[in-house]
């Protein structure tokens, strides 16, 4: 395949004729289309029969336009770009992500300096797609975070002014990731905090499959707009299922068949990482699905317990990560005990309170019994303050 | 309430063995020790006398004609009896034991025994009602014999259920519904414990399973169902604190909110914590303490509910219904959740004991009968106890 500055898809060239110059079957090209009706109609309960689906995916995106893309990275390692270009099960995957006009990317531009920042000027100018990795520091006035001298979330304020979408790509994207676990030195937040009154598509994980990225991009220029959005801002076609109920050792698990520890007879019979701390029941993303790196593989069928990177703050709610519950802290001692330890320690603590309490009262009898009762003074024999019975007390009740 | 101010409900006159003389019997002392009580009298002592002789005889053979209150200086009363169908009087002294003996004239060794038996039987408080029959002589004046004593004994004390037979009315307290729910919910959550240790850490139980097994989707499956039945049992519950017809089950008793409450909080908690169990307020259902106890674990019950059935949620997070519930976990976290949820077991589990004993306590120490009333539905009040809540 030609490289991608030889030959780029012009703005008014559609997106079809575009691959068909590119060499790009019309088979190969319904083939993506009917991937990704199925990939998104999973998720959306899409109308009508996917072959359908699959037809009107063809004929968007086929007449789509070339976007302009401007794709920020911030606060981040770059994993998620990373992952991203490892996309690519199929040419229009790649052409996809490599073809659309990418007007700045700091990892990927040749550009730099001046240049680069003049690009991204330019590039906010224009209607265009804002796809951002990373977080935005907002302590100490941004300034963990700076790029050609501005803070992290005044670049990506000025570029989201005149975006038509905006994509936040990884954990660190849509609320922070590691940076923004306790105590967050740095005040890292996702883009949806910063850019207030829109819509932001998050698509999370740490990173997250290449295939999400390059399906929603491609629903959009497909369809013009965001895919249906979870409460978290996620695309329900990828994140509206759990690992947990399409996992492949589900079996395992509904068997009781679990790995104990990493190197015991149930793991090497890939058994269920459940007591091996697990987060797949509790994490929603289509990794067993679509699995990883050209549908290879994905953590738990590589026999790794899900550590659950695409839920919110995973990295302070989802450690530790190798024990099925979190350790509960004793304040002041600094050490940490297990639920179960506390729990039964509780209940010999209530049986043997009751104990000690049984026999403070059998004690309290006994004692009572051997001392001389009290007697009050008896009418009957003369004796004065005897309390004699008088109209019943006044009920207030 | 102090401690020093009785309700007239909780003085006990206990009785002691009659100590009869000149050859009569104990029942003849007993019914002549109640018939020398003036007639409509209220003092409580003579009222156990009248309700311990009735079940010896019928006193209402026997009509009052003249009664003469004690005389501070002689220490004795006499009463003017007749029996129905008879024209003779006859007379009954009560009072002192050195006073009646010094009236009928005594001889040296009726007195001796008198006062040596009154020594051995007068301990722990009891002291001697002595008893005098007299007949009056056609000359004039009486002939009086010492029938003997009766000991008597007036404390705050609740005294030993078997020494005052028919004491008790029986009282209705909890609906059979409410019973059913009890005993329901203490089966769920058995049940919901052992499926969820088994589920979380029950590797023994499991050790064993075959690859064609469904033996944890089995576990699984009966944690749900109880899970669910649970959720029905709280909801006829708390439709019961608003619909029900028994006071004692409405909303309104499930919180001290009166001052009075409040007091007896206390109170109850101060009898609690020192052991004792002879006084404090008494209570049909239940008492402040319990109320505060028992209201919390229903909020315990609640608990584990949200955090399970939100656990449950995440199965179907576009649910109508779950969606709402998988907020809690978008708020504090999957994990913390499940965290809270394994801690609400633990809550119930050491609950348990505690509440055993304290109802087991109840119906034996305390005699306020809720063990019984669980089961039964209704429980023996002492006759004469006046209730916060009756």
């Amino acid at each position: 395949m030609a490289p991608l500055l030889d030959d780029p898809w012009t703005g008014t060239e559609s997106f079809f004729d575009y691959l068909t110059r590119r060499g790009v079957s019309r088979r190969e090209f319904l083939g993506f289309c009917g991937r990704l009706a199925v990939l998104v109609g999973a998720g959306l309960a899409a109308t009508g029969p996917p072959a359908a689906a699959a037809r009107e995916i063809a004929r968007r995106l086929g007449s789509a336009q070339r976007p302009n893309v401007v794709w920020l990275q911030l606060q981040e390692c770059t994993g998620c770009l990373e992952s991203a270009l490892r996309s690519g099960s199929t040419p229009v995957d790649e052409l996809l992500l490599e073809l659309i006009s990418l007007d700045y990317n700091e990892l990927l531009m040749t550009a730099s300096g001046s240049e680069a920042n003049s690009l991204l000027a330019e590039a906010a100018q224009k209607p265009h797609l804002l796809i951002v990795n990373g977080s935005v520091p907002l302590k100490s006035h941004g300034a963990y975070c700076t790029i050609g001298g501005e803070s992290a979330e005044a670049v990506l304020k000025r570029a989201a002014q005149n975006a038509t979408a905006i994509i936040a790509v990884g954990a660190c994207a849509t609320y922070g990731s590691i940076q923004a676990a306790s105590p967050n030195p740095t005040g890292a937040v996702g883009v949806d905090d910063v850019i207030s009154g829109r819509p932001v598509v998050n698509i999370g994980g740490c990173p997250p499959i290449a295939e999400v990225i390059t399906a929603t991009i491609g629903y959009y220029l497909a369809y013009g707009h965001t895919p249906r959005l979870d409460d978290e801002g996620r695309p329900l076609f990828a994140y509206g299922q759990r690992i947990h109920d399409k996992c492949p050792r589900r079996a395992n698990f509904d068997a009781g068949q679990f790995a104990e520890r990493f190197d015991d007879e149930g793991a090497r019979k890939g058994y269920c990482l459940y007591q091996l701390g697990c987060k797949g029941p509790a994490t929603f993303a289509p990794c067993p699905t679509l699995e990883w790196n050209l549908g290879q593989s994905f953590p738990i069928k590589a026999g790794h317990p899900c550590l659950g990177c695409t839920e919110e703050q995973f990295f302070d709610r989802m450690t530790p990560f190798y024990q099925r519950v979190p350790d509960i802290p004793l304040p002041g001692i600094g050490v940490e005990s297990s639920a179960n330890v506390l729990g039964a320690a509780a209940v010999a603590a209530s049986t043997g309170g009751v104990a000690i309490h049984a026999a403070a009262t059998v004690i309290a009898r006994q004692r009572k019994r051997r001392s001389t009762p009290e007697s009050l003074p008896l009418a009957v024999l003369g004796e004065t303050g005897a309390e004699r019975p008088t109209e019943k007390r006044d009920k207030s009740g | 309430m102090s401690e020093h101010e009785t309700p007239e409900g909780d003085i006990r006159i206990e009785l002691g063995d009659p100590a009869p003389f000149a050859g009569e019997k104990k029942r003849e002392l007993l019914v002549a020790a109640a018939l020398g009580a003036p007639f409509g009298t209220t003092d409580p002592a003579d009222l156990a006398l009248l309700g311990a002789a009735s079940r010896k005889e019928d006193l209402r053979h026997y009509e009052q004609t003249g009664y003469a209150p004690l005389d501070p200086g002689l220490n004795y009363s006499i009463a003017r009896v007749r029996r129905a169908g008879t024209a003779r009087e006859e007379l009954i002294a009560r009072g002192g034991l050195n006073s009646i003996l010094y009236l009928c004239r005594a001889d040296e060794s009726t007195r001796y025994r008198a006062e040596m038996e009154a020594g051995e039987r007068m301990v722990h408080g009891f002291r001697p009602l002595a008893v005098a029959h007299g007949e009056p002589l056609p000359e004039g004046g009486e002939k009086w014999t010492f029938l003997g004593f009766v000991p008597l004994r007036a404390t705050r004390e609740q005294s030993r259920r078997a020494e005052e037979p028919g004491a008790f009315r029986y009282v209705p307290v909890w609906d059979w519904q409410l019973r059913s729910l009890h005993w329901l919910a203490v089966l769920l959550i058995a049940v919901l414990s052992v499926t969820g240790i088994l589920m979380g850490s029950g590797r023994p139980a499991y050790a064993g399973a075959r690859e064609s097994s469904f033996l944890f989707g089995y576990l699984r499956f009966i944690h749900f169902a109880a899970g669910w039945l649970l959720l029905a049992t709280a909801l006829i519950r708390i439709a019961g604190l608003f619909l029900a017809s028994n006071r004692y089950q409405r909303w309104d008793a499930l919180f001290p909110v009166k001052p009075r409450d409040l007091r007896n909080l206390l109170t109850v908690g101060r009898n609690y914590l020192f052991c004792r169990f002879d006084r404090g307020p008494h209570y049909i259902g239940h008492n402040p303490l319990q109320q505060v106890a028992y209201t919390a674990i229903y909020g315990v019950g609640m608990l584990a509910l949200l955090t399970g059935f939100a656990l449950y949620a995440l199965y179907a997070p576009d649910h109508w219904l779950f969606r709402h519930l998988v907020r809690l976990d978008t708020l504090v976290g999957v994990q913390y959740v499940r965290l809270a949820h394994l801690l609400v077991m633990w809550i119930f589990l050491a609950f348990i004991p505690i509440h055993v004993y304290l109802a087991i306590r109840a119906d034996t120490v305390e005699r306020e009968g809720a063990i019984s009333s669980i089961i039964s539905g209704g429980r023996w009040c002492r006759r004469g106890t006046s209730f916060e809540d009756g």
